[in-house]
C-alpha cells in the first residue's frame, strides 16, 4: 500500500473518524513530514504492523508509547486533524495552510459547534437565532 | 476654493470618535471643509473584510491583532498598534513599560476604523452616579455634568452605532427617554440555561443578582443596510459579516455620502498653533507611502484629536502644547477583567453565536463604592474564554507531558474533549479604577519607523482597584456556589481571589474634563489652553465607570461635535 492511503488509514485510526477527505490527508501527510521527516515514516511502519493486530488501536498505542519520538508524532497527526495547526519540534506552530484548512479541523464538529469566523450554513441550523436552539 | 486656504477642521483618527465627529459637523455645517488625517491605509470593502477573516484563520495564535498584523503600518512598524498583550516576555511590543510596575494590559488597533474593527461590541451606559463619583462616595472626581444631561446624546449614539437592546430589563439601572433601535440579541441555548439556574439565586450582600440582556452594538435585525448578526462567534476580533459596527461605517459615510476628505497613511507628528491672532493651526504629518516620508502640513482653522487615550496625549507632549493644568497623559484607566470558570452540569454547547449576550449590571453602583470599585459582570458563551481553548483542552486528553506519551485516542478522545468543551461556561468581571496622576503617558526613547516615540507608559493598581477585583471574585464565587447546589456545576476556578487581571482594551482618562485648574479640556470637549483644538474619545473621561466605554465615547462626540459646530458658525 501506499503511503498516502495508509496515512489516510492511520487517521482515520486515531481520529475515529470515517470518511476523511483525502486531499485533506495529502496535505497534512506534506506538512507533517516537512516537520518530522523521520517520525512520520517510522509511524506509518508502526502503524502498518498494528494494522494486523486485533485490536489495531491498542496495538499502535503501545508501540508508539514506547518510543517519544513516535508518541510525539502520533500527538501532532491527531492535533493537525482536530485544529489544522500542530507543533513542529521546535515547539513552534505550524499554522493552518489555508482558511479551508482551519475550517475542516474535528474540534468544531465534536463539540457541536462551527469554526470561529465561519458561521453554519444551510441545510444546517444558520442565519440570525441558529445560536438559541440546542446544537 | 483655494486648496491653500486653511480646513475649516481637521480631524485627527478614524476611529468611532474621529468618524462620527466628521458625520455628524458636515451634517450639521453642510459648507465646512473638513479633513480625516487616519495613520492607517486598509480598504474598507467586503472584499478587504473576508481576507482580514482569512489571516485570522491561518493565524497561527488567533490573537486579538491577528487579522490586522499584516497591514503594512503594522508590520513595517510606520504606525503600528498595540498588541494588548498582558505579558512582558511576549509583549508589548509598542508600549515602554519598564515591568517594575503593574503591566498596562490594553491595546489599540490603527487602521481606518480604528479598534472598533477588534472590539466586542458591548454598549451598556454608564449608570448615573458614575457622573457623580466624588459627591456620593468621596472617591475620584465628578464630571463637570450628570447622566440627565448626556441622556438624549446615548439616544442618539444608540441609533448612529445600531444597538440592540431590551429597554424594559434596564428600568432602574440606566434611565431612558426611549427605546433600542432594535430588540436586544437572541441569547444562546447555553445562555439560557446559565438564566434558569441562576434565576433562584438570593440577593448577595443585599444586591439582586438580576441577569439582563447587554446592549450590543450587532445587529439583531438588518440595520441601515448591514445584515442581522449570523453568529459568526469572532466578534473579537472580527466580524465576518459586518452585522457588528465598527467605524468604517461612519467613515464610508463621512467620504462617500457628506463629502468628508479622508487622507490616510498619514501618521500626525505634531500641532503648532497659530502664530498670531486671527492665524490657522498647523498640523504636520508623516505620509508613508512617500519614498522619504518628508513631513508634510496643511492648516485648520480647529483640530479635533481623535486618536485614543494613548496616542492622543502622545501627540499632545511630542507637539510641546501648553499643558497648564499638568494633567496631559495622567490619570490612564482600564477596566481591570477576570474569569471564574467551571463546568455547568449539563451541556451549553458554547462557541455558537455572539461571545456574549447577558450580564449582571446591578453591582455597578451601590454604598460599596465608597471602599472598592464597582464592576460590571459578563456571562460568556465563548467556553473559557482566555483561559481555556478547546485545543488546550483537546491537549489535556490527548497527550500526557510529563511523560512524553499519547493518552486517548480515537472515539474516547472525541468523547472527553466533547463532555467537557461543551459543558464549559464563563463569568467574567471587569472592574472599576479610580483615577490617579502618576498613572501616565509620557514618551519613550524608543521611536517606530517614521522616528516617531513610543508611548511610555508607568501604571499601577491602587488598592481601590484591587478591592474591586477581590469583591467581584467573591460575589462571582457565591453564584457559583449556587450552580454548583443547584444545576450540577463542578471545577470552578480559582477558588480564590488572586487579583490577576486581565486589560479590557478600554483605554480611558489621559486628557479629561474639568475646570482649568485640574483638566485638560472643558465639559465639551473644548482644550482650555487652545481654543482651537477639541478632544473626542474616552481619554476626556473623569473617572472609568464600569461600562465599556464606546457608548459613552459616541455620546460625547456628538455632544462635541455640536458644541464646534457653534463654534464654526462664529470662526470667521
Ligand atoms: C479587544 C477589544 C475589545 C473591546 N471591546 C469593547 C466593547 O465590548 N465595548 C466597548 O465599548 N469598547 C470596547 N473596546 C474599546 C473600543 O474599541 C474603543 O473604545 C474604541 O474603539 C475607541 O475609539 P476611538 O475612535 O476613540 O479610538 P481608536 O479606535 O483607537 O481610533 C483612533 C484612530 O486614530 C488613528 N491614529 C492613531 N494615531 C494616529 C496618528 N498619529 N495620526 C493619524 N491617525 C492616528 C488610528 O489609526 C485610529 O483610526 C474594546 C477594545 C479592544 C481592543
Ligand atoms: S456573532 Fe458573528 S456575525 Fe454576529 S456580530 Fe459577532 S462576529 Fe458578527
Amino acid at each position: 500500500m501506499s503511503d498516502a492511503t495508509d496515512f489516510l488509514a492511520l487517521s482515520e485510526l486515531l481520529t475515529g473518524e470515517t470518511g476523511l477527505d483525502e486531499q485533506l490527508a495529502e496535505a497534512y501527510r506534506g506538512r507533517l513530514s516537512d516537520a518530522y521527516p523521520q517520525d512520520l515514516p517510522a509511524l506509518l511502519t508502526a502503524y502498518r504492523a498494528a494494522a494486523t493486530q486485533g485490536n489495531p488501536l491498542g496495538a499502535l498505542t503501545t508501540a508508539v508509547n514506547a518510543d517519544p519520538k513516535l508518541a510525539r508524532v502520533t500527538r501532532e497527526t491527531v492535533t493537525a486533524w482536530y485544529t489544522a495547526q500542530f507543533l513542529k519540534p521546535d515547539e513552534t506552530p505550524d499554522a493552518p495552510a489555508t482558511p479551508q484548512q482551519y475550517q475542516s479541523g474535528l474540534i468544531w464538529q465534536v463539540i457541536k459547534a462551527h469554526p470561529l469566523a465561519t458561521a453554519p450554513v444551510p441545510p444546517a441550523a444558520s442565519g440570525y437565532g441558529y445560536w438559541t436552539q440546542h446544537p | 476654493m483655494n486648496p491653500n486656504a486653511p480646513y475649516d477642521v481637521v480631524i485627527v483618527g478614524a476611529g468611532v470618535a474621529g468618524s462620527l465627529t466628521a458625520c455628524r459637523l458636515k451634517a450639521t455645517r453642510p459648507d465646512a471643509r473638513i479633513l480625516i488625517l487616519e495613520a492607517g491605509n486598509n480598504p474598507t470593502t467586503p472584499g478587504e473584510r473576508a481576507a482580514f477573516v482569512d489571516t485570522y484563520q491561518i493565524s497561527p495564535t488567533k490573537s486579538v491583532p491577528s487579522p490586522y498584523a499584516e497591514l503594512p503600518n503594522n508590520k513595517e512598524k510606520f504606525a503600528p498598534s498595540s498588541d494588548g498583550v498582558p505579558d512582558f516576555t511576549v509583549m508589548n511590543q509598542y508600549y515602554d513599560e519598564d515591568g517594575k510596575l503593574d503591566v498596562f494590559a490594553s491595546g489599540f488597533q490603527r487602521m481606518i476604523g480604528g479598534s472598533t474593527w477588534a472590539w466586542r461590541g458591548n454598549t451598556p451606559r454608564f449608570v448615573p452616579n458614575d457622573f457623580q463619583l466624588k459627591t456620593k462616595y468621596g472617591v475620584g472626581v465628578d464630571w463637570p455634568f450628570s447622566y440627565d444631561e448626556l441622556e438624549p446624546y446615548y439616544m442618539q449614539a444608540e441609533n448612529e452605532l445600531g444597538i440592540s437592546g431590551n429597554a424594559t430589563e434596564w428600568v432602574g439601572i440606566t434611565p431612558r427617554s426611549g427605546d433600542y433601535p432594535m430588540p436586544g440579541m437572541a441569547p444562546s441555548y447555553g445562555d439560557e440555561l446559565a438564566r434558569t439556574a441562576l434565576s433562584t439565586i438570593k440577593p448577595i450582600d443585599g444586591i439582586p443578582v438580576k441577569i439582563v440582556t447587554t446592549p450590543q452594538a450587532r445587529n439583531s435585525q438588518p440595520y441601515r443596510g448591514r445584515s442581522a448578526c449570523q453568529g459568526n462567534s469572532s466578534c473579537i476580533p472580527v466580524c465576518p459579516t459586518g452585522a457588528k459596527y465598527d467605524a468604517s461605517i461612519h467613515v464610508n459615510k463621512a467620504r462617500d455620502e457628506l463629502g468628508v476628505e479622508l487622507r490616510t497613511a498619514s501618521v500626525a507628528t505634531r500641532i503648532v498653533p497659530p502664530a498670531g491672532d486671527g492665524q490657522p493651526y498647523t498640523v504636520f504629518f508623516r505620509d508613508w507611502t512617500t519614498v522619504d516620508h518628508a513631513e508634510q502640513q496643511l492648516t485648520a482653522k480647529h483640530v479635533v484629536l481623535a486618536l485614543n487615550a494613548i496616542e492622543t496625549p502622545k501627540l499632545w507632549l511630542l507637539s510641546g502644547l501648553n499643558n497648564s493644568s499638568d494633567q496631559v497623559g495622567r490619570n490612564l484607566m482600564d477596566h481591570h477583567s477576570a474569569e471564574m470558570i467551571g463546568l455547568f452540569g449539563q451541556p451549553v454547547y458554547p462557541f455558537r453565536g455572539p461571545q456574549s449576550a447577558l450580564g449582571v449590571d446591578t453591582f455597578r453602583d451601590g454604598d460599596f463604592r465608597k471602599n472598592n470599585g464597582a464592576f460590571r459582570m459578563t456571562i460568556g458563551n465563548d467556553g473559557w474564554g482566555r483561559s481555556g481553548s478547546p485545543e488546550k483542552t483537546l491537549q489535556s486528553f490527548l497527550w500526557d507531558d510529563t511523560n512524553k506519551k499519547v493518552k486517548l485516542l480515537g472515539k474516547p478522545l472525541q468523547q472527553a474533549v466533547a463532555d467537557k468543551v461543551t459543558r464549559m461556561l464563563r463569568i467574567s468581571i471587569s472592574t472599576e479604577q479610580l483615577p490617579n496622576p502618576d498613572n501616565r503617558v509620557t514618551l519613550s526613547d524608543k521611536t517606530d519607523a517614521l522616528g516617531i516615540p513610543h508611548p511610555k507608559i508607568a501604571y499601577k493598581l491602587d488598592d481601590y482597584s484591587k478591592r474591586a477585583l477581590a469583591y467581584g471574585h467573591s460575589v462571582t464565587r457565591r453564584m457559583w456556589q449556587h450552580l454548583e447546589d443547584t444545576a450540577g456545576a463542578t471545577r470552578i476556578d480559582p477558588v480564590q481571589p488572586t487579583l490577576k487581571y486581565n486589560g479590557a482594551g478600554h483605554l480611558m482618562g489621559t486628557m479629561r474634563m474639568g475646570d482649568k485648574a485640574s483638566a485638560v479640556v472643558d465639559a465639551w470637549g473644548n482644550s482650555h489652553d487652545h481654543p482651537g483644538i477639541w478632544i473626542v474619545g474616552s481619554s476626556v473621561f473623569p473617572t472609568g465607570g464600569t461600562a465599556n466605554p464606546t457608548l459613552t465615547v459616541a455620546a460625547l462626540t456628538l455632544r462635541t461635535a455640536d458644541a464646534l459646530a457653534d463654534a464654526l458658525a462664529t470662526t470667521p
